[in-house]
């Protein structure tokens, strides 16, 4: 009696529960910009009703929040568009796409955010700097064209590697752990003319971000960095476009539906011509030099349907030096994206990707009728599957794998039958990286989310090769041959990754991040800075993966109603097998390179603050970074730790603008960090009737400390019809610091028994007029 | 070789930066301790054998060398014979030496208390088999005509070769700074090698002399690293990858090298 009772009060709960599980339903749909159609990545949707749930829309503006049954008010919000609130009443699954529009306060635009918002939902994928692509228009930019690559090295903890570089360290990690992606696809070289300008065309971009910590599961392959560059799609509702003539550059961008709301494209180009400038001289010497760079970023989408999208982009771009006859000099990029979403069902959202990159360079030297060309190519083939799938309201989890092939030839020669060299195709070293990964973002508490995930990742190398055993010193002890398809070594590593977002209060919250990320392919300098004679080469079973443990904590909070946003982060980052060279190596086109690298730790900490203004008629921000990074390495400096060559303590950037009228945008930006730590000599000593530089300590000295100052002036025409004009001035180097490029010793040319430091450098005082136009 | 056509390229491209200024600037160096540098070059056959023992300076000082006159300086081969260098000048210790090919050569410098040993291995010569002459207008990389002297010499077939090929206009020998000419056979083993005496333009009426040293992998490695220290001087943004002494075979902390080498000359009268 009692136990049927008992059965029946159980069995109809049990019922009365499946019943309420029955009862959730999905609201998703697409985010979009109401005036061109482009995807609104990580834009917020919350719900009025409930304390800390919402979700956040994924890279390619979808969205999907699960809820029980019931009405709800929910707000669509992104950074410079006006929110949408509506009301929804949950009681079957919901499609609903979104359109913002542009926040008529445009011209306030918030330079660089890092996504905080002062609700309780914050975007928490660890330390991130976020760019909005509007600041490049009045920020002033070198020789007037706009470089998102310069407004990076504006954030926190990240340094530029030197004027004439494009390159950047973050939190004291190398050059080479920095992972550049263009629409997902690596890109090996991201400088143009020796890094005057990044390959990267403002004008076709929609998003940068960059993850300096805390990074998630989804990303890897470099251990310090990952700078994420998305292309625009193409305004998918009227045709239009812009276009800049400059004097250094100038540069075209045509936009527009190929069929409305369903399809679009966007085309950019960008050409300089400074070689035409050198054409004017009459000195021969100059004018039969050619010295040029161009660039076309290309993009087209299609919507099948509400479940199916294809996108495909590309990007080419090259470099051309050459004097003369007698030397040239090119290399370039390629890559190519070809990309399929599709939605399984309103909450399990995939991505396929196929990619292709490749970077070559190419030096030729022609004497007579001796003609040398050295060549050297890496190119990468992948295919990445990302799900994202929307578990419920607290939960949204991501997983998926990557699978590259690389393919490196590091050096081949080409000789002319008279030039005294025999041709030589270096064996293209071949590998397979990959990773598989899954991670989830849940929200614990109102309070808190954590986003928490492991990454696997590998690379097996291929033959056909061969591997050299090498002794403590260096030297070849022998080899083994291995044929087309044999393994030469698998190697891989686990990479934990979490990520703690703590709310305090309505301003201001903390957060922690914790990941270790593995890195299989290293890139060796010739010069202490990069060069496009740059090798990179693959880990091996010579060369194990550099691995890199961070830990960072930060104190984010807002002032004034959003006016001020500051934060105060704290880094500890160890490196493991970061490599350097023995005195004397020699990295080009040395199939035995591995026995000139010597491996040891790496060490950096700092603590980073950036205070931003976002509203007012001045805004603008600063950044400041104190820090210190060191390696050591048994055979370097007698195995004593020594400083880093970015050791540079201080770090501050400022980038401001002001408003002086409807038109005029007056903007300043001002950089000053501390010298690199460089190797000077210690005395001299004569050697075949010549003064030899003496050298001790490792980085024991500081190059001088570089600072600048550019100031810059748009001014916005009144507009005509449909065309949009303004002008854009820009003083680069304005008090005209020449700070320091090289630093070279040598015997002074009238006094050839004293020695003297000369120091070149590169640019004084740059003036830039550019005219811009859109329409 | 290699190293050319990479330095070369590296030189175009700084040369690349013609907006870049030159401007001699004021550095604070830390100053080490003088250090001891021991220069000798063994030559195969009988000549004369000359060891210079100097220290180091200042940096920024006129170049005036610290030279040691108190070195106990022995040559030593690997069949137990011994032979002392007396000091002849300042600084140098000299003595008329027959050295023996495959014979491995010992150099012993005592200098207060302080014992210093290095060793070398005597090769045989590789032989130069032709020169020639060719008349170059000038260009980018060479600012007058003049002739361009190129060698050859047949290099020995399955093993590692290394070289330095020095010349000397009129039998008086040019002192190369930052182009000393150091060769390897990584791309020319075992046939008739081929090299222009490197960035040097020769005049009408000169007789120029090639003299191909070689020399075991330790005078090649410490001669590449000072080719890579003189052509660029250190300092940032220096071509090498790692700034620091050449690797020395003495043992000890001292500067300069022991090499025993082999060389066969051949000339050219320019016309």
């Amino acid at each position: 009696m009692q136990t049927r009772l008992k059965s029946t009060i159980i069995l109809v709960m049990m019922t009365l529960s499946l019943g309420t599980y029955a009862q959730k339903f999905t609201i998703s749909g697409q985010i979009t910009d109401a005036g061109s159609g482009e995807d609104l990545p990580f834009a917020t949707v919350l719900v009025t009703d409930l304390e800390g749930v919402g979700t956040v829309s994924n890279t390619y503006g979808f969205y999907s929040l699960t809820l029980e049954k019931g009405e709800y008010t929910l707000i669509f919000r992104f950074s410079g568009f006006q929110s949408v609130t509506k009301k929804i009443v949950m009681d079957k699954d919901i499609k609903l796409n979104i359109e913002l529009a542009e926040d008529s306060q445009e011209l306030e635009a918030v330079v660089v955010t890092a996504e905080r918002e002062d609700e309780n939902l914050t975007r928490n994928e660890g330390s991130i700097s976020k760019i909005d692509m509007a600041a490049l228009k009045t920020v002033p930019a070198f020789g007037g064209e706009p470089d998102v690559i310069k407004i990076v090295h504006t954030t926190p903890g990240v340094k530029p590697a030197g004027e004439g570089n494009s390159g950047f360290y973050v939190r004291g990690g190398g050059l080479d752990q920095n992972l550049i992606l263009l629409d997902e696809a690596p890109v090996y070289n991201p400088s143009h003319l020796l890094g005057f300008f990044s390959v990267f065309n403002g004008d076709a971009l929609r998003s940068t971000e960059l993850y300096k910590g805390g990074m998630p599961a989804e990303y890897g392959g470099r251990s310090s960095s990952v700078l994420d560059i998305r292309m625009k799609d193409g305004n998918s509702k009227k045709f239009g476009g812009s276009a800049g003539l400059g004097l250094i550059a100038s540069r075209l961008t045509l936009e527009g539906p190929i069929v409305k709301d369903k399809s679009s494209f966007i085309i950019s180009g960008r050409r300089t011509y400074a070689d035409l400038i050198l054409q004017l001289s009459s000195d021969e010497a100059i004018n039969s030099n050619t010295l040029f760079f161009y660039d076309v970023n290309a993009k087209a989408n299609y919507r099948f349907s509400d479940k199916d999208r294809v996108f495909i982009s590309g990007y080419l771009g090259r470099d051309k030096l050459g004097f003369g006859d007698e030397f040239g000099f090119t290399w370039g990029n390629v890559t190519g994206t070809l990309r399929w979403n599709h939605l399984f069902s309103n909450r399990l959202f995939s991505n396929t990707t196929l990619l292709y990159s490749n970077y070559d360079y190419k030096a030729t030297l022609s004497g007579g009728d001796e003609q040398i060309g050295l060549e050297s190519v890496i190119e990468d083939i992948s295919l990445k599957q990302d799900f994202s799938y929307f578990l419920d309201d607290k939960n949204d989890i991501k997983f998926g794998f990557n699978l590259i092939s690389h393919k490196l030839e590091p050096g081949n020669i080409q000789a002319g039958p008279s030039s005294g060299f025999t041709s030589q195709e270096a064996i293209p070293a071949n590998g397979m990286e990959g990773a598989v990964y899954i991670q989830n973002t849940h929200q614990v508490t109102p309070k808190l989310n954590l986003n928490y995930g492991l990454r696997y990742s590998f690379l097996q190398r291929l033959g056909r090769g061969t591997e050299f055993q090498f002794d403590n010193e260096g030297n070849v002890i022998s080899s083994t041959e291995f044929d087309k398809g044999e393994e030469i070594s698998y190697l891989d590593g686990w990479e934990p990754r979490l990520s703690a977002n703590y709310t305090l209060n309505g301003t201001s919250s903390m957060k922690l991040g914790y990941n270790r990320s593995f890195q299989y392919i290293h890139l060796l300098s010739s010069a202490t800075s990069s060069s496009p004679l740059d090798t990179w080469i693959m880990s091996s079973n010579n060369v194990k993966p550099q691995i890199a443990d961070q830990i960072s904590l930060g104190y984010f909070k807002n002032f004034k109603d959003n006016m001020f946003e500051t934060s105060l982060e704290v880094y500890y980052k160890d490196m493991q097998n970061v490599i350097d060279y023995r005195t004397g190596a020699n990295v080009f086109f040395n199939d035995e390179v591995e026995g000139d690298l010597v491996f040891g730790d790496g060490e950096s900490y700092g603590a980073e603050l950036s205070i931003k203004k976002n509203k007012g008629k001045f805004t603008g921000w600063l950044s400041y970074t104190l820090s210190r990074t060191v390696r050591q390495f048994d055979e370097i400096n007698a195995g004593r730790e020594f400083s880093a060559r970015q050791d540079r303590t201080h770090d501050i950037a400022i980038v401001s603008q002001y408003k002086l009228n409807d038109r005029m945008t007056l903007s300043g930006n001002f950089t000053y960090y501390t010298g690199d730590a460089v190797t000077f000599p210690t005395g001299q000593y004569q050697l075949e009737q010549t003064s030899i530089p003496l050298y001790s300590d490792r980085n024991a000295n500081r190059a001088p400390d570089f600072h600048r100052l550019d100031l810059g002036l748009t001014i916005q025409r009144p507009k005509k019809g449909r065309i949009e004009s303004s002008w854009s001035f820009s003083l680069y180097n304005v008090y005209g610091r020449k700070n320091a490029f090289l630093i070279n010793f040598h015997p002074s040319e009238h006094s050839p028994s004293v020695n003297e430091a000369l120091k070149l450098s590169l640019f004084s005082i740059v003036p830039s007029v550019t005219y811009n136009i859109k329409f | 070789m290699k190293s050319r056509n990479l330095k070369l390229g590296l030189f175009c491209i700084s040369l690349l930066l013609f907006w870049a200024c030159e401007d001699v600037i004021d550095l604070d160096l830390n100053e080490s301790e003088p250090q001891i540098t021991i220069e000798a070059q063994l030559q195969g056959g009988s000549h004369t054998f000359n060891v210079l023992i100097s220290k180091s300076t200042p940096f920024f000082e006129p170049g005036t060398e610290e030279k040691v006159n108190n070195a106990v300086v022995t040559l030593i081969d690997d069949q137990g014979n011994d032979t002392d260098i007396p000091l002849v000048r300042d600084g140098e210790y000299s003595e008329h030496i027959t050295a023996f090919v495959g014979r491995q050569y010992t150099l012993r410098v005592e200098i207060d208390g302080e014992v210093y040993e290095a060793t070398s291995n005597l090769l045989q010569p590789v032989g130069l088999v032709d020169i020639e002459a060719k008349f170059q207008s000038a260009g980018f990389i060479e600012e007058d005509d003049g002739y361009e002297v190129i060698f050859y010499y047949e290099d020995p077939v399955g093993m590692d070769n290394y070289y330095r090929a020095r010349f000397y206009i009129n039998d008086v020998p040019q002192f190369e700074g930052e182009f000393l000419q150091v060769l390897d056979d990584s791309f020319s083993d075992g046939e008739t090698a081929r090299s222009p005496i490197l960035t040097e333009i020769f005049q009408e009426g000169q007789n120029v002399t090639v003299e191909l040293m070689h020399f075991d992998k330790a005078a090649h490695d410490y001669f590449k690293a000072l080719t890579d220290i003189l052509g660029e001087g250190g300092g940032i943004g220096a071509g090498i990858a790692a700034p620091g002494n050449p690797p020395s075979n003495w043992s000890g902390n001292i500067l300069g090298h022991f090499t025993a080498f082999s060389s066969d000359t051949i000339s050219i009268d320019i016309q």
